[in-house]
């Protein structure tokens, strides 16, 4: 399929101040609150993890920039960001070279490959989680326990799976899943954390409204119509929503902006469409957690989706 | 005899399958998982093109036009239930591993296409030739494929361990979606290489 | 298009076609022997090699096959036995019988002694059964073993049906499809006595 290099939204354009160093220091600031929980929780753990991911994504970055003979352009610090949103979705017992592994295929096949920044058709750090839970998925589940006491040692979405919507209920409260007490992915576990982070991010205009808006929309929906079917079978959307990947995946992974739409009505529809998958995948999929495989999917469709663009005067 | 040489090494490099032609690649990607498997095939694509090549080649002056796919998938054929019973009776091992690829060198697409675009139109000789270039070019890039997902996959050649002890494996590599990366990555290198050479020869003629 | 043109392409084709498929013919009939031979080796023989015991022959090569009955359709239904020799003498024959499992059929091989006719020991060869329920059953020592050094004579139902065999627990369909299977292999034996040992 051939699609247009350079995709714009539709006039007018203001200049919003933002440069790609900006809006990667602010990304990094709104997920500083999931970060200092997570550093909480699982303790010096997270600080290796978040190191040795942010390390090595600038690490390669650079090595690939020079082999390739592009100039060298790490001070954009999307790689950093890049790095540190990786980190967010490993768990925290994450080893240093499946961690190395990572980012190397987060750089190389999610950016460098296809000719640098901007014209990779998926979202890099996306790649790299898929890689690493197809290729270790021993590794990608050894969780750490925060502290505290809690009734099962399993994350959310894998005890929705093995046991079922009762033994939810009785595990999980909702407060302790918008703090993020229970076991899972380094950043993913903390739903409030993630929501001050994506609100900041909402606030400086960094990120469009229309794609987290959408997705959680989404989820709430879909997963809605079935809870109100038969609330014995299925689990209710609020613990769609705070559970597992759902709030990582709408504010920091789904806008990610080079895999996205570009026009307000086609993030819309991305986001609802990666909503309804999350909560498809997770119900009748193989996988506990749907959210970062729903973004990965829905991705491929954002060349249609950037279709949908209104319609030009005078035509 | 230029000619003969000319017609076995472009298979070797400048048309090498199934890189130069993308062709095949449905069995290209099932059997890489292993060198032992790739080579298998290897084997059974060369037999089967040496055949198909010389039969259509003395065959060619009296085909018909009309028929002639028909004739060639014959012939096909029957070199590819030659090499499954032959498989089946002596290396039994590899026939359950390959299974299913090797009924399936009937539909790959180099067989055919050098029958049509190639051994109808020339001598029995450079038929023969061009078939051993291709079969040869087409093992080879079966084996350089298998043993870089091999290696990097589970850390073994041919079976044999040849990683440190340390090494975990890259099952990533082994499953389908690898094997896409990976057949990218070395049609990426090898076309770097070609633009390289191709620079280097305008040069020479330039000067 | 003339009528010399239609005759070439149909005499060029039916040619082509007569000359591949009787090439084929000659390369099946060539190789058909090598072929049982390997599916035998591959197959059969890691069964063989668990059951019988003490023989210098090789049992794969050493084989007769015997008409044993007819299926459904008439056709004839072959048996193959192994023979186990030493010193040129027979000291046990092996044969495949059939039972009824959970998904199809379970093909038991098993070994009997000569000239004592006790059981040598029986190894499961082909089925479909569940790997973790029945197919633990049909690869347990514990419940396989209990049919070695029974008579053929025995009764190798399961031990609820009267017989003299304990049913693996959890797996009893699994059982049950091995019992008949030697039941029916001893019929065989029985029945065809004078051939396989003739």
């Amino acid at each position: 399929m051939k699609t247009p290099e350079l995709v714009v939204s539709a006039i007018p354009h203001i200049h919003s101040g933002n440069s790609i160093r900006k809006i990667m220091i602010n990304i990094m600031i709104a997920l500083a609150p999931a970060v200092l929980i997570g550093v909480y929780f699982f303790g010096m753990d997270t600080i290796r993890v978040i190191a040795i991911a942010v390390g090595s994504a600038i690490g390669w970055e650079l090595l690939l920039q020079k082999i390739m003979g592009r100039p060298v352009a790490i001070n954009n610090l999307t790689g950093a960001a890049g790095g540190l949103i990786l980190a967010m979705i490993l768990p925290p017992t994450a080893p240093w070279w499946m961690i190395c592994i990572g980012t190397l295929i987060m750089i190389l096949l999610g950016k460098e490959i296809y000719g640098g920044l901007g014209n990779n058709p998926f979202n890099g750090v996306l790649i790299a989680w898929v890689v690493l839970q197809m290729s270790y998925p021993d590794q990608m589940m050894y969780w750490l326990a925060p502290p505290g006491d809690f009734m099962t040692e399993s994350p959310p979405l894998e005890v929705l799976k093995t046991e079922g919507v009762q033994a939810v209920s009785e595990y999980f409260s909702t407060g302790g899943l918008l703090m993020g007490n229970t076991t899972g992915f380094i950043g993913e576990v903390s739903s409030l954390m993630l929501l001050i982070g994506g609100a900041y991010l909402l606030i400086k205009k960094v990120i469009p409204w229309q794609i987290p808006a959408g997705f959680l929309a989404g989820i709430i929906l879909f997963s809605g119509i079935f809870w109100l079917a038969n609330p014995q079978e299925y689990a209710n959307p609020f613990f769609h929503l705070l559970a597992g990947g759902a709030m990582i995946a709408a504010f920091f992974i789904a806008t990610d902006m080079t895999s996205s739409p570009v026009t307000p009505k086609g993030m819309l529809i991305f986001g609802l469409l990666c909503g309804v998958m999350t909560v498809v995948i997770r119900q009748w999929g193989a996988w506990d957690d749907g959210a970062y495989y729903a973004v990965f999917l829905i991705s491929v469709l954002t060349p249609l989706l950037d279709k949908i663009k209104p319609k030009v005067y005078g035509r | 005899m230029s000619r003969i040489v000319e017609e076995f090494t472009k298979g070797l490099w400048k048309e090498i399958p199934p890189f130069r032609f993308v062709l095949g690649l449905c069995s290209v990607l099932a059997v890489t998982t292993s060198v032992e498997s790739a080579v298998g095939l290897g084997g059974g694509v060369v037999f089967v093109l040496i055949m198909s090549n010389v039969l259509v080649s003395l065959l060619r002056k009296i085909i018909p036009d009309k028929v002639r796919i028909a004739v060639f998938i014959v012939i096909i054929a029957s070199g590819v239930i030659i090499v499954e019973l032959a498989m089946q009776a002596y290396f039994y091992g590899l026939f359950q591993v390959l299974g299913i690829w090797i009924p399936l060198i009937v539909v790959n697409c180099l067989v055919l296409g050098r029958a049509e675009a190639f051994a109808r139109k020339e001598s029995v000789v450079l038929a023969l030739v061009d078939a051993l270039g291709m079969g040869i070019g087409f093992t080879m890039s079966l084996t350089v494929l298998a043993s870089l997902r091999e290696i990097i996959g589970v850390g073994t050649w041919f079976g044999i361990s040849v990683m440190p002890e340390w090494y975990l494996g890259f099952p990533y590599i082994i499953k389908p979606a690898g094997a896409f990366v990976c057949l990218g990555g070395i049609l990426a290198i090898m076309n770097v290489v070609s633009a390289r050479l191709d620079a280097k020869k305008r040069e020479a003629e330039a000067a | 298009m003339s009528f010399r043109e239609i005759l070439s392409m149909i005499v060029v084709l039916a040619v082509v076609s007569g000359v591949c498929g009787g090439g084929l013919a000659v390369v099946k009939m060539q190789t058909a022997e090598q072929i049982e031979y390997q599916k035998i080796k591959n197959i059969k023989e890691p069964a063989l090699k668990a059951i019988l015991s003490g023989y210098d022959n090789d049992p794969v090569t050493d084989r007769i096959k015997l008409v044993t009955g007819k299926d459904k359709k008439g056709k004839d239904v072959e048996t193959t036995v192994f023979y186990a020799k030493k010193g040129g003498k027979v000291i046990a024959v092996a044969f495949e019988a059939y039972g009824g499992g959970f998904e199809g059929n379970v093909g038991i091989m098993m070994a009997v002694k000569i000239p004592d006719e006790v059981l040598d020991g029986i190894a499961a060869t082909t089925h479909s059964e569940t790997p973790s329920v029945g197919g633990v059953a049909l690869n347990s020592p514990d419940f396989m073993g209990q049919f070695k050094g029974k008579s053929v004579s025995d009764n190798f139902a399961l031990s609820s049906g009267g017989g003299a065999i304990n049913g693996y627990s959890g797996a009893t369909v699994s059982s049950e499809a091995a019992t008949k299977a030697v039941t029916s292999g001893m019929e065989i034996f029985k029945k065809f006595k004078s051939e396989i040992l003739g």
